[in-house]
């Protein structure tokens, strides 16, 4: 546990060190990888779909706030479906207008959830994202979710239906069995139900004062997510895969895990209850230690100085040894050492001293020839 | 001689001045109340909007099942939940959109008033070089 402690802190270290380039390769990855899966889905357009447009565009993207990536893949997503047909790339425009209006005006900076979603559910790990969602945002979380999921249902609905609605005469025609797809379809709406659910169920619990409360949460969140999900299965009769449905919920408790680590680290064996009063009211308090160990700090103490005046000439070394001993007697302290580690680097600092002089300046001689002089 | 501590603090202002300053300047230019009612109404119009667009998708895929149950009975009832929805929404967004733009004022005022803070005690410094 102790060196997962260290690892911890070494990460937010080089986090802390290297935030903007983690940030923005990160973005990058997003990014890119958000182009290449909506390519590949809906690549409808040829144009648009070479992996030197994507990546043309995720290097743009990677220079821009956060929230232009995902306008970008809307307007990559719009660019696609306008070869389909104007009429479902207008419907696609309007309800991603929508969108923004019940969200993105708000928190603009958050809008990447919105991207993350569909990027989950094409990467077959939809369950995660509420789970940790419910972790690290507020219950509002649950908005971006539902949105993001109808708009990867949106897109597999042109990616298995575009022969049939370009086959449809009218661009009315064109729109209308679109958004029926789209909407009409019960997997759809159990998916937001479960995972809006989830969300505000994980959040809910892991605020609770309960030990292990984030591993509840993250359990609690699994298993509503399997039942409304199940249970929707019985009502409409959408035929989920029961395989993808708990292996799904069980990465996302790893994943929970994991972010309780980092997010949420404390000894709940240390737990301190304490009760007092004042004139108002009583007070009941429960104080849980955090788990935290510094990453241990490599000294590296030079000594080639004395390399360097070993090869010159043994009248040098004696000087060396001389100015040496003048220096420590004159100004009686030591250098400032690191707290923790003084007594043993005081020590380590004449030790690799004597040493290297007697390996190399051949010392020994010397020190006799003064002792004897004595 | 370079004044380090003049160089941290007009180094601070400039970055705040380039990321948040622009826009917390505008919000600080109006009270509070005027403001959050201000930004309320605006979002009670785009919720209007959002609204109607999502009535009208709505529309659009169910529409076999409503005309195969059209009559008044059953318009009466489609509009008054429609009229309803369209209210809860309002008031629900319309409680949301004040109580976030509240918050976002009095982070913004903080905000500018220890940019002014800063601004004060840059002007300090630069009467205090000029005296000596």
């Amino acid at each position: 546990m102790s060196e997962l402690l260290v690892l911890r802190e070494k990460l937010q270290q080089f986090y802390a060190d290297q935030s903007l380039f983690v940030n923005k390769a990160l973005q990058f990855i997003l990014a890119f990888v958000s182009f290449y899966l909506i390519n590949d889905n809906i690549g409808l357009m040829k144009a648009a779909t070479t992996p030197i447009m994507g990546l043309a565009l995720a290097i743009i993207c990677t220079f821009l706030p956060p929230v232009f990536t995902a306008l970008a893949a809307a307007a990559l997503v719009l660019l696609h479906l306008f070869s389909l047909s104007l009429g479902v790339m207008g419907a696609t425009a309007l309800i991603f207008v929508m969108m923004f209006i019940f969200y993105c005006r708000f928190t603009p900076g958050k809008a990447v959830v919105l991207l993350i979603m569909p990027i989950a559910h094409m990467l077959h790990i939809p369950y995660v994202v509420p789970v940790a969602c419910g972790f690290a945002m507020a219950p509002t979380a649950a908005i971006p979710i539902a949105f993001g999921t109808i708009v990867y249902y949106m897109i597999q609905c042109v990616k298995e239906s575009a022969a049939a609605i370009s086959g449809t005469d009218g661009i009315v025609g064109q729109i209308s069995l679109y958004i029926k797809i789209v909407f009409q379809n019960k997997e759809l709406w159990v998916t937001v139900a479960a995972f809006v659910i989830c969300t505000l169920a994980v959040y809910a619990v892991r605020r609770m004062s309960v030990d292990y409360a984030w591993k509840f949460a993250a359990a609690v969140g699994a298993i509503a997510n399997i039942l409304v999900t199940v249970a929707g299965d019985f009502v409409f009769d959408i035929h989920i895969s029961y395989g993808m449905l708990i292996g799904g919920n069980c990465i996302a408790i790893l994943v929970g895990m994991i972010l309780e680590f980092f997010l949420f680290s404390v000894d709940y064996s240390r737990t301190e209850h304490i009760q007092y009063e004042d004139d108002e009211y009583y007070y009941y308090v429960k104080a849980v230690p955090k788990l935290a160990i510094s990453a241990p700090k490599k000294t590296v103490k030079r000594i080639n100085e004395r390399k360097k005046s070993a090869e010159s000439s043994k009248d040098a070394q004696h000087k060396t040894v001389r100015k040496t001993r003048t220096e420590g007697s004159s100004t009686g302290r030591r250098p400032p050492v690191r707290s923790g580690e003084t007594r043993v680097l005081g020590n380590t600092d004449e030790l690799l001293l004597a040493k290297s002089l007697q390996d190399e300046l051949d010392i020994q001689n010397i020190l006799k020839k003064e002792l004897g002089d004595r | 001689m370079l004044n380090e501590e003049k160089v941290k603090l007009m180094t601070r202002m400039a970055m705040y001045e380039e990321k948040q300053g622009k826009e917390d300047f505008k919000i600080s230019a109006y009270y509070k109340k005027d403001y959050s009612s201000f930004q309320t109404i605006i979002t009670i119009l785009w919720v209007t909007v959002g609204y109607a667009i999502a009535v009208g998708v709505g529309a659009v895929a169910f529409a076999d099942l409503l005309l195969e149950k059209l009559n008044m009975a059953f318009i009466v009832m489609l509009v008054f939940c429609i009229g309803a929805g369209y209210i809860a929404l309002l008031f629900l967004y319309g409680i949301v959109a004040y109580q976030f733009y509240q918050k976002k004022h009095t982070d913004a005022r903080t905000r500018v008033k220890k940019y002014n803070h800063d601004l004060a005690r840059l002007n300090r410094m630069y009467e205090r070089e000029e005296a000596r």
